[in-house]
């Protein structure tokens, strides 16, 4: 018989067939199909195959080892390349220490200080004529329950301690950005 | 205390030069976009350099990222471009998932299995890319159409149509339906 292709030789298109088992649609001959043997060889086939498919989709896929290491490394490389750098001068040679490590510090402090659940931090310098003294800018998430104000004071306490004893910059201002709240069960 | 901080505020941080904020953003979505580059492209090696281009080119993109969009959407967006240019370079080069995944059970039934599973991939890689990217998205991430749809820049009914020709195909060369 000569049969066109994607056709079953009852003439059912496979496409439809494809589109029941795919879609869990609703045979467009009912009738046809409980009695076709066609149509049911096909349709135990597809159902097969296309369970295969939805196996290998529901196979885990472990992210390889090492990988978030080895992107965090280019990006890191990337950063170095754009971040400016604060110069401490000394009598044996000068110090230089990049923006986004004071930045990290910073956000480091802020992390300490309880209600405080994330943090970022940016530093940078306030007067090109006094490049050690820095402006901060800080991104929060803070826990529900204590005054947004009071915690805000409370970061900028530990910033300003911390960064002169950890880096020997001052601090110019640290304006401070509440981003969120989390709700009172997380 | 850890908090499940939202993405955007992950990138405004990343943003700031926050490279913390953004390492969490590539554990976030590292997965996904490993999963993606891995069955778009069949291969490990290639998988892993597309998700390590797909993350540097988020970072030097930051500033353009929209806040209106998903983080993951357009993480998707990247990982599939990017995946699409090394499939047009490789041009007939034929590379397989060379993972080997454990399997509890009988040996011989797993190993019909690998098989069955190894002829799926091997269709999978021989589709045209653009409806491998939207059969991808769709039967291996489960996004919805709409999703799909702003990810590869086309409308809805070009992906239900891409995602229909796709299955056609595999299930027409691996399923016995004659």
């Amino acid at each position: 018989m000569n049969v066109p292709e994607d056709r079953l030789p009852c003439g059912t298109a496979l496409d439809d067939l494809v589109t029941q088992v795919t879609e869990q649609a609703p045979s467009t001959d009912p009738g046809h199909q409980a009695q076709c043997p066609y149509c049911q060889t096909a349709l135990h086939g597809l159902t097969r195959s296309w369970a295969d498919i939805r196996a290998l989709a529901a196979e885990p896929v472990p992210v390889p080892a090492g990988l978030t290491a080895r992107v965090m490394s280019r990006v890191r490389e990337l950063a170095a390349r754009m971040t400016t750098t604060f110069v401490l001068a000394g009598a044996l040679g000068d110090t230089r220490i990049s923006h986004t490590v004071i930045g990290q510090i910073a956000r480091r402090a802020a992390l300490t200080v309880p209600g405080v659940l994330f943090a970022s931090a940016q530093a940078r310098p306030g007067q090109p004529t006094d490049p050690a003294r820095l402006i901060f800018t800080l991104r929060l998430v803070i826990a529900f329950g204590p005054a947004a104000d009071a915690l805000a004071d409370a970061v900028r306490a530990v910033v300003h301690q911390h960064i002169p004893r950890l880096t020997g910059a001052t601090v110019s201002s640290i304006d401070i950005t509440i981003d969120d709240i989390a709700p009172p069960d997380n | 205390m850890v908090v499940d901080v939202d993405d955007r505020i992950l990138v405004r941080g990343a943003r700031a030069g926050d490279l913390d904020a953004f390492e969490t953003l590539v554990r976030r979505h590292q997965a996904s976009v490993y999963r993606v580059a891995l069955r778009m492209l069949a291969s490990d090696a290639d998988a892993q350099d597309v998700t390590q281009d797909t993350f540097v080119r988020a970072w030097q993109a930051l500033g353009r990222f929209r806040e209106q969009s998903a983080v993951g959407t357009w993480l998707y967006r990247i990982v599939t471009r990017r995946s699409l240019d090394v499939l047009a370079a490789r041009r007939h080069a034929t590379v397989l998932d060379d993972r080997q995944p454990a399997h509890d059970g009988d040996p011989a039934t797993v190993t019909e299995q690998r098989q069955r599973l190894h002829a799926v991939t091997r269709e999978l890689a021989a589709l045209p890319p653009d409806q491998r990217a939207a059969l991808v998205l769709r039967e291996f991430e489960g996004l919805p159409y709409e999703q799909i749809a702003e990810i590869l820049d086309t409308t809805v009914p070009a992906i239900k149509g891409r995602i229909h020709r796709a299955r056609l195909t595999v299930l027409k060369h691996t399923a016995d339906w004659r």
